[in-house]
């Protein structure tokens, strides 16, 4: 007869596909001498069988799952439902080779009746006994017979509570009766037998194997459905056995900082779900306590063997029973952005990782969260604190308080950053919701609306604070009796539930001491790409790993300069009536505010390149900015049509230039829609001195073989245009499609995440036929992570973002550099 | 009031504010009867149009709370609807702890199937009081809609405050049962 359950100090630890991922790892882990309690496999031939004939047990199969129980009681020396002393109680696991959703959580505590219940209590406490019992119904309800364990837990809370007072056969069959009786009347058919129990719980697994969301998932990661998975039944342990007893958490490195440290808590005479729970206080593993500190050197050999193993920072749980550690789980730590940079550096320093490991190690949002910027420290230490609520959603964000939806999200739209503070959110204040930079409520707790929903947008936000009496019709709110108008400036930290008087000043913080620039310079290493700087970023660009500034539009530097837009406007207004209108109206007007513009950036630059852009008349801005648009003379609005306006641009930035010796500044056009109109435009900026390049936002210009004729040319994509010009949508809608795509009224297709074929289709052409040229893509407002790894693979290698998106890209190409070379998957 | 009627105004009234797709959406019309219905609604000086997006007038409001008052006042009289709500009061709280922590614990996917499984659990309670509501099968309908999305992915249908997301319809269909059995929010402030 075949073979399919295995005792896990017997099988290949290589043989996930056999054995699954939690099996080979207690093999592994018993290969090395680590003392884990004794478990025994069933294998995924077995699952396969069982999916094969409708849900049957292969013949056999029962016999040999005995056979291994009877193992498990040798090894433990307890007896698995009858028998004499404490009960053998086992907790059952799926395991298969690759982790996926839909798949059979945990099953703890299995072995209980009310025979041995009373046995039980003799080793543990008659309270913990019938609390142990409890959670195995609850557990057993939930995950084998799908009905809500809450339910069941509030229907049979007095017999519950009966048992753990005086526990006796007559209390312990009542209690049992009890939950027989109400899982009866859920209409679920319900064993009161371990045996069978155990059963039913292996057979939940493999049935999970085929639940609809394991099924997706693997659909949609194209995972075979014959694999199947494997289950894992373990004797259990009890830190809750008495003194000399107690169970813990420990991290190889502290999960807070990264430190290359054993850090973690222990609770004496204690489960591992109350160390989880939190419902009781742990000691700190670093106590020096003599029974701890052996404890402590225990973990710290076994936690270095392990990383060894993993090659990564893990978290260990463990449970001492009777003075005897033994560990139950180990699994790669969930740590802060902080120590996740730290522990890649350290471990790609310490050489157990490669560089491509290392940049893997580390999210785009790890990376998000260390960019952004924070209170500055000293700015804290002197503010005053209005108010303190819960902390529900992390950041740090300030503002005017606006106590309506309607009037923040009026407020925000003049430019203005709002605080809504609210007595309670509803999905009425969303507009309000989506257009602050911070969210406050008086009322409500972590899991309120407020709560839920500025996760979701990724505010910061502060609930339940109690002390606020808003009053949004009258305009004002308390705290503590003292009266805020509306319109009060306010600061606040969405992690400790601070709320601060004022605007409090921010800047990014370095928490990696170097360690992200770091890992950001392996990463650009891996990539060979360039990302170049916002305008913004110039001047504080140093370490930022930039390749190059821009492309920055003209017209937003002459925006920062008072009167520049105006003047620019007038003249504009000048030439289109009159093409011979005098110096002193256009050129006069136009070249000293450019030169002042231009020249503050190159100043700022750091030695940086700067690529510039030219105004384009018929821009969406360019129809807001001047009024008489429509009747602007037509010749105006081709890309080469306002020839004096080109000249006298060109001939600003090239002063500037001259003024500041910088040795790299291209400008560039834009609207353009094919090769001979760069090359006209080159012309132009050869004779003012400057290198020329063009903005290609237009599907024509994409598909021109030409562009190779002009080497040194460089060539920007303007990704939001052209994705807008492919979909055909109007301008005004872009900002809106991400909320249109939701909706699922385009299918799959998301413009700004996914690259639409014709897009895709363009700018392969575009990189083939390049020629000398330099081609970047400006990627503002798409969603860097759908599109940079496709980018890259297409050849791409210098990109532009938003101020606060370099280090994300930076990163994101770092990991696309290692991804598979292979072709996109479409 | 027609039941049409009462339950476009009704999803108009739940949110606020609300377009023709999201009217289509709750009530289960076809889209060119949606329209026609806010048309007559607008009409009639229930609605008013925002260019696009629908609010209700005063005397739209009023509607729908009598429509309320005139469909639902018996049931508050019998226990079937309330010892229904108290069972959905359990499964509310686990809803709402397992969301926030979903979003807390980095996205966690076993809190995710858990999540969904809450949800399941929803929809099939939802078939229990459909035949004494029979309007709420729309929002089993929902729920199955968002839970086929997520499961292939769109995780944007878990939280998203702009999607009809799996809050959004819980939060939705807490508001509605609320209203029907004639309570105010406000004990229900410490959770939602």
């Amino acid at each position: 007869m075949e073979r399919w359950v295995h005792d896990v100090a017997h099988i290949d630890p290589n043989d996930t596909a056999r054995f699954g991922g939690k099996g080979a790892g207690l093999a592994r882990m018993t290969a090395l001498r680590l003392p884990v309690p004794p478990a025994f496999v069933i294998d995924t031939n077995a699952c396969r069988l069982f999916g094969q004939t409708g849900g049957r047990f292969p013949d056999g199969l029962g016999e040999q799952v005995s056979a291994a129980i009877s193992g498990l009681e040798r090894a433990s020396g307890r007896p698995f439902g009858g028998g004499s002393g404490q009960p053998l109680l086992v907790s059952v696991r799926s395991g298969a080779k690759v982790s996926m959703p839909g798949m059979m959580d945990t099953v703890l505590n299995l072995g209980l009746d009310r025979n041995n219940i009373g046995r039980f209590a003799a080793a543990v406490s008659a309270p913990v006994a019938a609390d142990c019992w409890m959670r195995f119904w609850a557990m057993y309800a939930d995950i084998v017979l799908d009905v809500d364990p809450d339910l069941l837990k509030v229907a049979v809370a007095a017999e519950c509570a009966d048992a753990a007072n005086a526990l006796n056969p007559e209390s312990a069959m009542v209690f049992e009766n009890a939950v027989l009786k109400f899982l009866g009347n859920e209409g679920v058919v319900v064993p009161a037998n371990p045996r069978t129990q155990l059963d039913g719980s292996i057979a939940a697994v493999f049935r999970s194997w085929n639940s609809r969301r394991a099924k997706t998932y693997r659909a949609h990661h194209g995972i075979p459905d014959d694999l199947g998975t494997a289950v894992v039944v373990q004797a259990m342990v009890f830190g809750n056995s008495g003194p000399d007893s107690g169970s813990g958490v420990a991290f190889t490195r502290d999960p807070k900082t990264g430190e290359a440290n054993l850090y973690g808590e222990y609770l004496p005479q204690g489960q591992g779900e109350e160390v989880v729970a939190g419902t009781r206080t742990p000691v700190d593993l670093a106590h020096p306590n003599p029974e701890l500190v052996v404890l402590r050197t225990s973990l710290t050999s076994y936690g270095k063997s392990l990383e060894r193993e993993y090659s990564d920072a893990l978290d260990i749980e463990f449970t001492v029973e009777t003075g005897k550690l033994y560990l139950l789980q180990v699994r790669p730590a969930k740590r802060t952005a902080a120590a996740a940079v730290r522990i890649a550096t350290e471990l790609l320093a310490e050489g157990a990782i490669d560089e491509e490991t290392a940049v893997d190690r580390v999210t785009v949002e790890q990376v998000r969260r260390l960019v952004s910027p924070q209170f500055s420290a000293a700015a804290v230490s002197r503010a005053r604190v209005l108010t303190t609520g819960i902390g529900a959603s992390p950041g740090h964000g300030s503002g005017v308080a606006v106590l309506d939806a309607d009037r923040a999200a009026a407020l925000a739209a003049e430019g203005t950053d709002v605080v809504l503070v609210r007595p309670t959110t509803s999905p009425q204040d969303l507009r309000g919701m989506l257009a602050a930079t911070a969210v406050v409520t008086a009322r409500g707790g972590a899991t309120s609306h407020a709560a839920v929903v500025s996760r979701a947008l990724d505010k910061p936000c502060v609930v339940g604070a109690a002390q606020i009496d808003v009053r949004p019709a009258e305009m004002f709110f308390s705290i503590d009796g003292v009266g805020y108008a509306e319109g009060t400036e306010l600061s606040v930290d969405g992690g400790t539930g601070q709320v601060y008087a004022g605007i409090l000043p921010r800047s990014v913080p370095d928490s990696t001491g170097g360690g992200l620039e770091h890992l950001l310079s392996v990463a650009d290493r891996r990539s060979g790409a360039g990302v170049w700087l916002p305008a913004a970023a110039a001047g504080a660009s140093a370490g930022r790993g930039g390749a190059g500034i821009g492309p920055v539009g003209l017209t937003d530097l002459l925006g920062q300069h008072p009167g520049a837009v105006g003047r620019t406007v007038a003249a504009i207004e000048v030439l289109s009536h009159d093409p011979n209108a005098p110096a002193a109206r256009i050129e006069d007007v136009l070249v000293p505010d450019v030169q002042v513009v231009v020249r503050t950036v190159l100043e700022n630059s750091g030695g940086l390149p700067l690529d510039l852009r030219l105004p384009v008349l018929t821009s969406p801005r360019a129809r807001r900015l001047i009024h008489e648009w429509a009747s602007l003379a037509p010749h105006l609005l081709l890309p080469l049509g306002p020839k004096r306006l080109l000249s006298a641009w060109l001939d600003g930035i090239a002063t500037a230039v001259r003024d500041t010796g910088h040795g790299a500044t291209t400008v560039l056009l834009g609207g353009v829609t094919n090769a001979a109109e760069i090359d006209a435009f080159a012309e132009l900026a050869i004779a003012a001195g400057l290198r020329s390049g063009a903005v290609l936002g237009n599907p024509a210009a994409l598909f021109e073989s030409r562009l190779k004729s002009r080497p040194n040319a460089a060539l920007w994509v303007d990704l939001h245009e052209l994705t807008r010009a492919a979909h055909g949508y109007p301008e005004e809608l872009l900002f809106t499609i991400s909320e249109f795509t939701a909706t699922g009224a385009l299918g799959d297709a998301a413009p700004g995440s996914v690259l639409h074929p014709l897009v895709r289709h363009l700018l392969g052409e575009l990189i083939s036929t390049r020629g000398g040229a330099r081609v970047g893509v400006d990627l503002a407002g798409a969603s860097p992570g759908g599109v940079v790894p496709d980018l890259y693979r297409m050849g791409f290698r210098t990109f532009t973002a938003t101020s606060a998106g370099v280090e994300e890209l930076r990163l994101l190409l770092g990991q696309a550099a290692g991804a598979p070379k292979e072709a996109d998957h479409g | 009031m027609n039941d049409e009627a009462f339950e476009a105004l009704n999803a108009v009234y739940l949110r606020k504010i609300a377009s023709a797709d999201v009217v289509t959406e709750c009530t289960g019309l076809e889209s060119g009867a949606a329209r026609e219905l806010i048309a007559a609604e607008i009409e009639n000086g229930s609605l008013e149009d925002l260019g696009g997006q629908y609010m209700l007038s005063e005397d739209g409001t009023r509607a729908v709370l009598e429509g309320y008052e005139e469909r639902y006042a018996s049931l508050r009289e019998n226990s079937t609807v309330e010892d229904w709500y108290q069972r959905f009061e359990t499964l509310n709280s686990q809803f709402l702890q397992t969301i926030s922590a979903w979003q807390t614990s980095g996205q966690d996917e076993g809190v995710l199937d858990k999540l969904l499984k809450i949800v399941s659990r929803q929809v099939r309670a939802l078939g229990t009081i459909a035949e004494t509501v029979p309007r709420y099968t729309r929002y089993a309908d929902r729920f199955e809609h968002a839970l086929e999305l997520v499961e292939a992915g769109k995780s944007e249908f878990i939280t998203s405050p702009t999607a009809d997301s799996i809050h959004n319809i819980w939060f939705e269909f807490h508001e509605d049962i609320l209203t029907l059995l004639g309570r105010p929010r406000l004990d229900a402030e410490s959770d939602h």
